[in-house]
Protein backbone atom coordinates (compact mmCIF):
# COMPACT_ATOMS: atom_id res chain seq x y z
CA UNK A 1 0.00 0.00 0.00
CA UNK A 2 2.72 2.66 0.93
CA UNK A 3 4.83 1.58 -2.74
CA UNK A 4 1.71 2.16 -4.40
CA UNK A 5 1.14 5.87 -2.13
CA UNK A 6 4.64 6.38 -2.76
CA UNK A 7 4.44 5.53 -6.57
CA UNK A 8 1.28 8.11 -6.78
CA UNK A 9 3.29 10.95 -5.41
CA UNK A 10 6.01 10.46 -7.79
CA UNK A 11 3.89 10.45 -10.49
CA UNK A 12 2.13 13.88 -9.03
CA UNK A 13 5.78 14.91 -8.95
CA UNK A 14 6.51 14.33 -12.39
CA UNK A 15 3.34 15.94 -13.82
CA UNK A 16 3.55 19.00 -11.86
CA UNK A 17 7.42 19.55 -13.01
CA UNK A 18 6.09 18.45 -16.64
CA UNK A 19 3.32 21.24 -16.26
CA UNK A 20 5.36 23.85 -14.85
CA UNK A 21 8.15 23.42 -17.65
CA UNK A 22 7.88 26.53 -20.14
CA UNK A 23 7.15 25.73 -23.92
CA UNK A 24 6.40 27.42 -27.21
CA UNK A 25 5.00 25.57 -29.79
CA UNK A 26 3.19 26.38 -33.31
CA UNK A 27 -0.68 26.38 -33.21
CA UNK A 28 -3.39 25.68 -35.28
CA UNK A 29 -4.34 28.69 -37.12
CA UNK A 30 -7.73 27.41 -38.06
CA UNK A 31 -8.50 25.84 -34.34
CA UNK A 32 -11.63 26.43 -33.37
CA UNK A 33 -11.08 26.33 -29.61
CA UNK A 34 -12.46 29.30 -27.68
CA UNK A 35 -10.16 30.94 -24.84
CA UNK A 36 -12.56 33.38 -23.75
CA UNK A 37 -15.41 35.11 -24.67
CA UNK A 38 -13.85 38.19 -26.06
CA UNK A 39 -13.68 38.18 -30.22
CA UNK A 40 -10.84 35.94 -31.06
CA UNK A 41 -9.84 34.10 -34.14
CA UNK A 42 -12.20 31.85 -34.85
CA UNK A 43 -15.01 33.79 -34.53
CA UNK A 44 -13.09 35.95 -37.30
CA UNK A 45 -12.89 33.20 -39.64
CA UNK A 46 -16.89 31.99 -38.60
CA UNK A 47 -17.83 35.40 -39.36
CA UNK A 48 -15.70 36.19 -43.13
CA UNK A 49 -16.33 32.44 -44.40
CA UNK A 50 -20.19 32.60 -43.64
CA UNK A 51 -20.42 36.25 -44.90
CA UNK A 52 -18.67 34.42 -47.94
CA UNK A 53 -20.51 31.76 -48.87
CA UNK A 54 -23.76 33.85 -48.59
CA UNK A 55 -22.81 36.64 -50.96
CA UNK A 56 -21.43 34.27 -53.54
CA UNK A 57 -24.79 32.10 -53.16
CA UNK A 58 -27.14 34.29 -53.23
CA UNK A 59 -29.33 34.24 -56.28
CA UNK A 60 -29.54 37.56 -57.59
CA UNK A 61 -25.48 38.21 -56.87
CA UNK A 62 -25.09 35.11 -58.79
CA UNK A 63 -27.09 36.16 -61.90
CA UNK A 64 -25.25 39.60 -61.58
CA UNK A 65 -21.57 37.83 -61.08
CA UNK A 66 -22.34 35.67 -64.25
CA UNK A 67 -22.10 38.60 -66.56
CA UNK A 68 -19.61 41.05 -65.23
CA UNK A 69 -17.44 41.24 -62.25
CA UNK A 70 -18.75 44.18 -60.40
CA UNK A 71 -16.68 46.35 -58.80
CA UNK A 72 -16.60 46.89 -54.81
CA UNK A 73 -15.85 49.59 -52.04
CA UNK A 74 -15.42 48.69 -48.64
CA UNK A 75 -16.61 50.63 -45.82
CA UNK A 76 -15.59 50.78 -42.50
CA UNK A 77 -17.58 48.37 -40.04
CA UNK A 78 -19.67 50.04 -37.26
CA UNK A 79 -17.94 48.40 -34.74
CA UNK A 80 -20.69 48.63 -32.15
CA UNK A 81 -19.31 46.18 -29.62
CA UNK A 82 -17.77 46.93 -25.79
CA UNK A 83 -14.81 45.57 -26.95
CA UNK A 84 -11.78 46.98 -29.21
CA UNK A 85 -11.41 45.14 -32.29
CA UNK A 86 -9.87 45.53 -35.73
CA UNK A 87 -12.53 45.08 -37.71
CA UNK A 88 -10.13 45.69 -40.80
CA UNK A 89 -8.96 42.80 -40.57
CA UNK A 90 -12.78 41.09 -40.85
CA UNK A 91 -13.43 42.97 -43.96
CA UNK A 92 -9.39 42.08 -44.98
CA UNK A 93 -10.62 38.13 -44.78
CA UNK A 94 -13.89 38.93 -46.66
CA UNK A 95 -12.56 40.61 -49.67
CA UNK A 96 -9.45 38.19 -50.16
CA UNK A 97 -11.83 35.40 -50.31
CA UNK A 98 -14.09 37.16 -52.87
CA UNK A 99 -11.11 38.08 -54.72
CA UNK A 100 -9.86 34.76 -54.62
CA UNK A 101 -13.55 33.42 -56.08
CA UNK A 102 -13.05 35.25 -58.99
CA UNK A 103 -15.87 37.09 -58.90
CA UNK A 104 -15.79 40.44 -57.54
CA UNK A 105 -13.00 43.11 -58.50
CA UNK A 106 -12.22 45.41 -55.18
CA UNK A 107 -10.70 49.06 -55.12
CA UNK A 108 -8.54 49.94 -51.84
CA UNK A 109 -8.81 53.32 -50.69
CA UNK A 110 -6.23 52.83 -47.77
CA UNK A 111 -3.45 52.63 -50.36
CA UNK A 112 -4.53 56.12 -52.44
CA UNK A 113 -1.95 58.65 -50.62
CA UNK A 114 0.90 56.06 -52.03
CA UNK A 115 -0.92 55.35 -55.86
CA UNK A 116 -1.26 59.37 -55.75
CA UNK A 117 2.46 59.37 -54.73
CA UNK A 118 3.60 57.15 -57.80
CA UNK A 119 0.99 58.67 -59.84
CA UNK A 120 2.87 62.54 -59.38
CA UNK A 121 6.42 60.80 -59.82
CA UNK A 122 5.67 59.24 -63.28
CA UNK A 123 3.58 62.63 -64.42
CA UNK A 124 5.94 64.99 -63.36
CA UNK A 125 9.57 64.31 -62.32
CA UNK A 126 10.46 63.58 -66.00
CA UNK A 127 11.84 60.25 -64.87
CA UNK A 128 9.37 58.29 -66.80
CA UNK A 129 8.92 57.76 -70.52
CA UNK A 130 5.28 59.94 -71.01
CA UNK A 131 3.90 56.89 -73.40
CA UNK A 132 4.30 54.33 -70.47
CA UNK A 133 3.44 56.80 -67.38
CA UNK A 134 0.17 56.63 -65.94
CA UNK A 135 -2.59 59.18 -65.86
CA UNK A 136 -4.37 60.96 -63.47
CA UNK A 137 -8.31 60.46 -63.63
CA UNK A 138 -7.95 56.44 -65.22
CA UNK A 139 -9.28 54.49 -62.47
CA UNK A 140 -12.59 52.69 -62.14
CA UNK A 141 -15.54 53.88 -59.84
CA UNK A 142 -16.96 51.50 -57.93
CA UNK A 143 -20.43 50.17 -58.72
CA UNK A 144 -20.97 48.68 -55.55
CA UNK A 145 -20.09 49.45 -51.13
CA UNK A 146 -20.06 46.61 -48.71
CA UNK A 147 -20.83 48.08 -45.22
CA UNK A 148 -20.81 46.22 -42.16
CA UNK A 149 -22.64 46.28 -38.53
CA UNK A 150 -20.77 44.59 -35.64
CA UNK A 151 -22.98 44.35 -32.69
CA UNK A 152 -22.17 42.78 -29.11
CA UNK A 153 -25.02 41.69 -25.96
CA UNK A 154 -23.30 40.65 -23.07
CA UNK A 155 -25.36 38.71 -20.00
CA UNK A 156 -24.00 38.09 -16.84
CA UNK A 157 -25.76 35.96 -14.45
CA UNK A 158 -23.88 34.75 -11.54
CA UNK A 159 -20.81 32.61 -12.67
CA UNK A 160 -22.11 32.98 -16.15
CA UNK A 161 -21.16 35.13 -18.89
CA UNK A 162 -23.31 34.99 -21.86
CA UNK A 163 -22.32 36.85 -24.73
CA UNK A 164 -23.67 37.25 -28.44
CA UNK A 165 -22.11 38.95 -31.51
CA UNK A 166 -23.72 40.08 -34.30
CA UNK A 167 -22.05 40.88 -37.86
CA UNK A 168 -24.45 42.04 -40.63
CA UNK A 169 -23.46 42.93 -43.98
CA UNK A 170 -24.98 44.81 -46.60
CA UNK A 171 -23.58 45.53 -50.48
CA UNK A 172 -25.36 48.55 -51.30
CA UNK A 173 -25.69 49.71 -55.17
CA UNK A 174 -23.90 52.73 -55.29
CA UNK A 175 -25.89 54.19 -58.21
CA UNK A 176 -29.52 53.22 -57.09
CA UNK A 177 -29.03 53.14 -53.42
CA UNK A 178 -30.75 49.48 -53.51
CA UNK A 179 -29.62 47.18 -51.06
CA UNK A 180 -28.75 44.49 -53.30
CA UNK A 181 -27.59 42.06 -50.51
CA UNK A 182 -27.56 41.95 -46.69
CA UNK A 183 -26.90 39.14 -44.53
CA UNK A 184 -26.00 38.49 -40.62
CA UNK A 185 -23.59 35.96 -38.70
CA UNK A 186 -24.60 34.83 -34.98
CA UNK A 187 -22.07 33.97 -32.95
CA UNK A 188 -22.95 32.66 -29.03
CA UNK A 189 -20.19 32.31 -26.55
CA UNK A 190 -20.75 31.00 -23.08
CA UNK A 191 -18.04 31.22 -20.20
CA UNK A 192 -19.15 29.79 -17.05
CA UNK A 193 -16.80 30.11 -13.93
CA UNK A 194 -15.89 27.15 -12.39
CA UNK A 195 -16.35 26.61 -8.50
CA UNK A 196 -12.57 26.10 -8.02
CA UNK A 197 -10.21 28.67 -9.30
CA UNK A 198 -10.65 30.53 -12.11
CA UNK B 1 -4.32 10.13 4.01
CA UNK B 2 -6.77 8.20 2.11
CA UNK B 3 -7.95 11.80 0.67
CA UNK B 4 -4.50 12.67 -0.61
CA UNK B 5 -4.06 9.69 -1.95
CA UNK B 6 -7.13 9.63 -4.08
CA UNK B 7 -6.25 13.74 -5.01
CA UNK B 8 -3.32 12.60 -6.55
CA UNK B 9 -4.77 9.96 -8.43
CA UNK B 10 -6.94 12.66 -9.44
CA UNK B 11 -4.58 15.13 -10.49
CA UNK B 12 -2.04 12.30 -12.26
CA UNK B 13 -5.72 11.24 -14.22
CA UNK B 14 -6.36 14.82 -15.41
CA UNK B 15 -2.73 15.28 -16.70
CA UNK B 16 -3.00 12.16 -18.59
CA UNK B 17 -6.12 13.11 -20.14
CA UNK B 18 -5.87 16.57 -20.83
CA UNK B 19 -2.50 15.90 -22.58
CA UNK B 20 -4.14 15.41 -26.00
CA UNK B 21 -6.01 17.17 -28.87
CA UNK B 22 -8.49 15.58 -31.31
CA UNK B 23 -7.88 14.11 -34.28
CA UNK B 24 -10.47 14.30 -36.99
CA UNK B 25 -12.51 11.27 -36.13
CA UNK B 26 -14.78 11.01 -39.17
CA UNK B 27 -13.66 12.34 -43.07
CA UNK B 28 -16.47 12.20 -45.69
CA UNK B 29 -15.11 12.73 -49.14
CA UNK B 30 -17.54 13.76 -52.57
CA UNK B 31 -16.42 13.63 -55.74
CA UNK B 32 -18.90 15.24 -58.39
CA UNK B 33 -18.77 14.43 -61.74
CA UNK B 34 -21.02 13.62 -64.88
CA UNK B 35 -22.58 10.63 -66.31
CA UNK B 36 -22.04 9.87 -70.23
CA UNK B 37 -25.61 11.23 -70.76
CA UNK B 38 -24.94 14.47 -68.79
CA UNK B 39 -26.69 13.94 -65.51
CA UNK B 40 -24.91 14.67 -62.48
CA UNK B 41 -22.96 11.85 -60.23
CA UNK B 42 -21.73 12.07 -56.86
CA UNK B 43 -19.39 9.26 -55.68
CA UNK B 44 -19.30 9.41 -51.57
CA UNK B 45 -16.80 7.90 -49.47
CA UNK B 46 -16.89 8.11 -45.35
CA UNK B 47 -14.09 6.96 -43.32
CA UNK B 48 -14.51 7.03 -39.73
CA UNK B 49 -10.80 7.06 -38.11
CA UNK B 50 -12.74 7.32 -34.19
CA UNK B 51 -14.70 4.40 -33.01
CA UNK B 52 -16.13 6.70 -30.22
CA UNK B 53 -16.96 9.23 -32.71
CA UNK B 54 -18.76 7.14 -35.11
CA UNK B 55 -20.80 5.87 -31.95
CA UNK B 56 -21.87 9.48 -31.88
CA UNK B 57 -22.57 10.88 -34.67
CA UNK B 58 -23.77 9.45 -38.80
CA UNK B 59 -22.68 11.23 -41.83
CA UNK B 60 -26.58 10.61 -43.08
CA UNK B 61 -26.30 12.36 -47.15
CA UNK B 62 -23.52 13.88 -48.74
CA UNK B 63 -24.77 15.87 -51.60
CA UNK B 64 -23.73 18.97 -54.17
CA UNK B 65 -25.21 21.39 -56.11
CA UNK B 66 -23.67 24.16 -58.95
CA UNK B 67 -24.55 27.85 -58.04
CA UNK B 68 -23.79 29.49 -60.91
CA UNK B 69 -20.13 27.76 -61.70
CA UNK B 70 -19.39 27.44 -57.97
CA UNK B 71 -19.96 23.98 -56.04
CA UNK B 72 -22.07 23.84 -52.96
CA UNK B 73 -21.74 21.19 -50.59
CA UNK B 74 -23.93 19.79 -48.18
CA UNK B 75 -24.04 17.57 -45.55
CA UNK B 76 -26.40 15.69 -43.51
CA UNK B 77 -25.20 14.19 -39.80
CA UNK B 78 -27.32 12.29 -37.65
CA UNK B 79 -26.62 13.04 -33.84
CA UNK B 80 -27.04 8.95 -32.29
CA UNK B 81 -26.36 9.93 -28.44
CA UNK B 82 -29.05 11.52 -26.36
CA UNK B 83 -27.55 14.80 -25.41
CA UNK B 84 -26.34 17.50 -26.49
CA UNK B 85 -22.77 17.18 -28.60
CA UNK B 86 -19.92 19.51 -29.96
CA UNK B 87 -17.66 18.84 -32.75
CA UNK B 88 -15.82 20.85 -35.21
CA UNK B 89 -16.15 20.53 -39.25
CA UNK B 90 -13.89 21.83 -41.80
CA UNK B 91 -14.35 21.60 -46.08
CA UNK B 92 -11.40 21.02 -47.80
CA UNK B 93 -11.86 21.50 -51.92
CA UNK B 94 -9.93 19.47 -54.71
CA UNK B 95 -9.78 20.70 -58.57
CA UNK B 96 -10.72 17.75 -61.09
CA UNK B 97 -7.30 16.77 -60.66
CA UNK B 98 -7.59 16.11 -57.21
CA UNK B 99 -5.22 19.18 -56.59
CA UNK B 100 -6.07 20.66 -52.75
CA UNK B 101 -7.16 24.29 -53.49
CA UNK B 102 -7.60 25.56 -49.62
CA UNK B 103 -5.94 22.83 -47.87
CA UNK B 104 -3.60 25.29 -45.79
CA UNK B 105 -6.66 28.16 -45.39
CA UNK B 106 -9.71 25.62 -44.15
CA UNK B 107 -10.96 26.37 -40.78
CA UNK B 108 -12.78 24.31 -38.13
CA UNK B 109 -16.04 25.39 -37.18
CA UNK B 110 -17.94 24.82 -34.38
CA UNK B 111 -21.48 22.68 -34.82
CA UNK B 112 -23.68 21.93 -32.24
CA UNK B 113 -25.50 18.81 -32.66
CA UNK B 114 -28.65 17.87 -30.03
CA UNK B 115 -29.66 14.41 -28.71
CA UNK B 116 -30.88 12.57 -31.80
CA UNK B 117 -31.17 15.34 -34.01
CA UNK B 118 -29.88 15.81 -37.53
CA UNK B 119 -28.37 18.68 -39.02
CA UNK B 120 -27.58 19.91 -42.64
CA UNK B 121 -23.47 22.24 -42.88
CA UNK B 122 -22.77 23.36 -45.88
CA UNK B 123 -19.70 24.62 -47.50
CA UNK B 124 -19.03 26.58 -51.38
CA UNK B 125 -15.91 25.85 -53.18
CA UNK B 126 -13.69 29.15 -52.79
CA UNK B 127 -13.60 29.46 -56.47
CA UNK B 128 -14.89 27.33 -59.44
CA UNK B 129 -12.19 25.19 -59.57
CA UNK B 130 -13.45 22.91 -56.87
CA UNK B 131 -14.83 19.76 -58.27
CA UNK B 132 -14.06 17.21 -55.07
CA UNK B 133 -14.65 18.20 -50.90
CA UNK B 134 -13.55 16.31 -48.03
CA UNK B 135 -15.84 17.00 -44.43
CA UNK B 136 -13.41 16.37 -41.29
CA UNK B 137 -15.10 15.52 -38.44
CA UNK B 138 -13.44 16.13 -34.88
CA UNK B 139 -14.58 15.99 -31.44
CA UNK B 140 -14.04 20.27 -30.01
CA UNK B 141 -11.25 20.39 -28.22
Amino acid sequence: MKRIFSGCTLLLLLALIAGCASKVQYGDAGSAKPLSVEFGSSDLQQIAESMVDSLLTFPPIVELTAQQRPVIAVDRVKNKTMQHIDTESITDSIRTKLIRSGKFRFIDRTTDDAAIEELSIQQDSGLVDPKTAVDFGQQIGAGYLLTANFSEIRQRQGSITDTYYKFTMNLKNLKTGILEWSDEKEIRKTFKRSTFGG
Amino acid sequence: MQLLKLAALLIVGITALSGCSPTSGAEGRARSGWTDDGAPMLNTKVVYNSSTLSRKVTIEEMTSSKVGDMLLAQVTLRSKAGDTLSFQYKFEWFDLDGLALNAASATWKPLIIYGKESKTIQGLAPDPRGREYKLLLRDAD
